[in-house]
């Protein structure tokens, strides 16, 4: 029924036509002249690409631990195995595995930590929208004066996990590479030739003397000189 | 009563009941219910203590000051996002600086010169993020008046969020990207070379001394 009334309003291809400017009073004036690039199109046409902008407001540490996925598994270790080094090929395919291994396991420990905590946060921040009061005992709290308060407190509460999980996140990370590198990928750091414990002085050929000072070898030291004819 | 059997939660809601944590049950994953009962139960008893523990932290002192003074600098309002990522940063790069200079395998001098390298690092990393981030900025806001205009038919409600989602994701991707690849990638190396030759001034100093 709407449709058949105003279809400008409901079909977007009348919208940025000159003959039907948009109806919306925030975009008229200099925004509604200037012409809709490809992308934006995309952007507002495109359902996965508004859902994808979905998930980024919704569950913004999520999204950003799927876009680390896309960097440690596919852009390091292809820079790594195609850009000039000097390691070796094992190791260049070790340090790819090692880039992947950690993308693996940062967004496992991700997903598992910051999941309930973003739920928690996204019921926060509905609960706080609906009766700040509820939530904030004092009626005079800071907080309460405005919306914008509002906001940067959910936005910070949102990202608080984060920061407080950096540390033991990062931790468990290091200490989950080599297991995950060993038993998925099959792959082991070769361990460095073992340093000698002392530095051994040089040696002076030229002091060494073959003449036995012991009394059973004497007559056979005794008449070796030594050196080259 | 049959919302009751498919959505005990928005029955709970309706009924007036505070939790924070309810899920949803789905009549189609019912062969999964052995292993999907338990989980949502933990699932909202946890995000039901975590929503309880993040709304006293927003009832605490400390933390409206903190909002306070986060709206009264506009760096810190502007860049909200930009600097909460880099907070996490600092965390992490911290403790690996600490772990470097405790890590009893190596000798001292290889500790300082490793220290000091990750330090060239993290700094030069996010010098890169600010300034790419506030590079793209224009170009954001321009797109973002394009996606409006594209998306005027749509309720404001909706192309809030999603112009939000445009804002976060920008700076998420643009941090991400440094700290993650163009940092061990490009960084590194530069780095490197900066961390050796302050490494041979300060040796270079040192057996001056000494003569």
């Amino acid at each position: 029924m709407i449709n058949k009334i105003s279809p400008p309003l409901i079909n977007p291809k009348y919208n940025n036509t000159s003959a039907h400017k948009p109806y919306h009073p925030a975009f008229k004036g200099a925004d509604a002249a200037k012409p809709v690039s490809k992308l934006a199109k995309f952007f507002a046409e495109n359902k996965k690409a508004q859902r994808v902008l979905e998930f980024a407001t919704d569950h913004n540490l999520l999204f950003g631990a799927s876009f680390a996925i896309i960097i440690t598994c596919l852009l390091r270790p292809t820079s790594i195995m195609i850009l000039p080094s000097k390691k070796n090929k094992d190791d260049q395919k070790y340090a790819a595995a090692q880039s992947i291994g950690s993308g693996i396991i940062g967004f496992g420990l991700s997903t598992l930590i910051f999941t309930p905590f973003e739920k928690a946060a996204k019921n926060v921040k509905a609960a706080i929208n609906k009766d700040p009061n509820a939530l904030i005992k004092d009626g005079s709290s800071y907080l309460l004066k405005n919306k914008k308060n509002i906001a940067n407190a959910t936005t910070i509460l949102d990202r608080l996990p984060d920061v407080v999980f950096a540390a033991p996140k990062g931790i468990l990370t290091v200490a989950l590479i080599p297991p995950i590198l060993k038993y998925v990928f099959g792959m082991e750091k070769k361990k460095d030739k073992p340093k000698q414990d002392f530095i051994q002085p040089p040696i002076y050929y030229g002091t060494i003397n073959f003449k036995s000072t012991t009394s059973k070898n004497k007559t056979v030291f005794d008449n070796f000189n030594g050196g080259v004819r | 009563m049959q919302i009751n059997k498919i959505a005990p939660a928005m029955n709970n809601h309706q009924n007036g009941q505070k939790s924070f944590g309810t899920t949803p049950v789905n009549p189609k994953t019912k062969i999964f219910e052995p292993v999907s009962k338990p989980y949502n139960t933990l699932m909202d008893t946890l995000t039901d203590k975590i929503a309880k523990g993040l709304g006293k932290i927003a009832d605490q002192n400390w933390f409206q000051n903190f909002i306070k003074k986060t709206n009264d600098s506009k760096f810190l309002h502007k860049h909200l996002t930009q600097n909460l990522a880099t907070t996490y940063s600092i965390i992490l790069s911290g403790m690996y600086i600490n772990k470097t200079l405790s890590n009893e395998k190596l000798d001292e001098k290889r500790r300082k010169t490793l220290a000091v390298n990750q330090g060239i690092v993290w700094g030069l990393s996010t010098i890169i993020s600010y300034t790419c981030d506030n590079a793209i900025n224009k170009k954001v806001d321009n797109f973002i008046a394009k996606f409006k205009q594209a998306n005027a038919h749509k309720p404001a409600e909706a192309i809030n969020k999603y112009v939000e989602g445009i804002k976060i994701a920008k700076s998420i991707m643009i941090f991400d990207m440094v700290y993650r690849f163009i940092a061990p990638v490009v960084v590194t190396p530069i780095a490197n070379h900066i961390g050796n030759r302050i490494n041979e001034k300060n040796d270079a100093k040192t057996k001056g001394g000494i003569k």
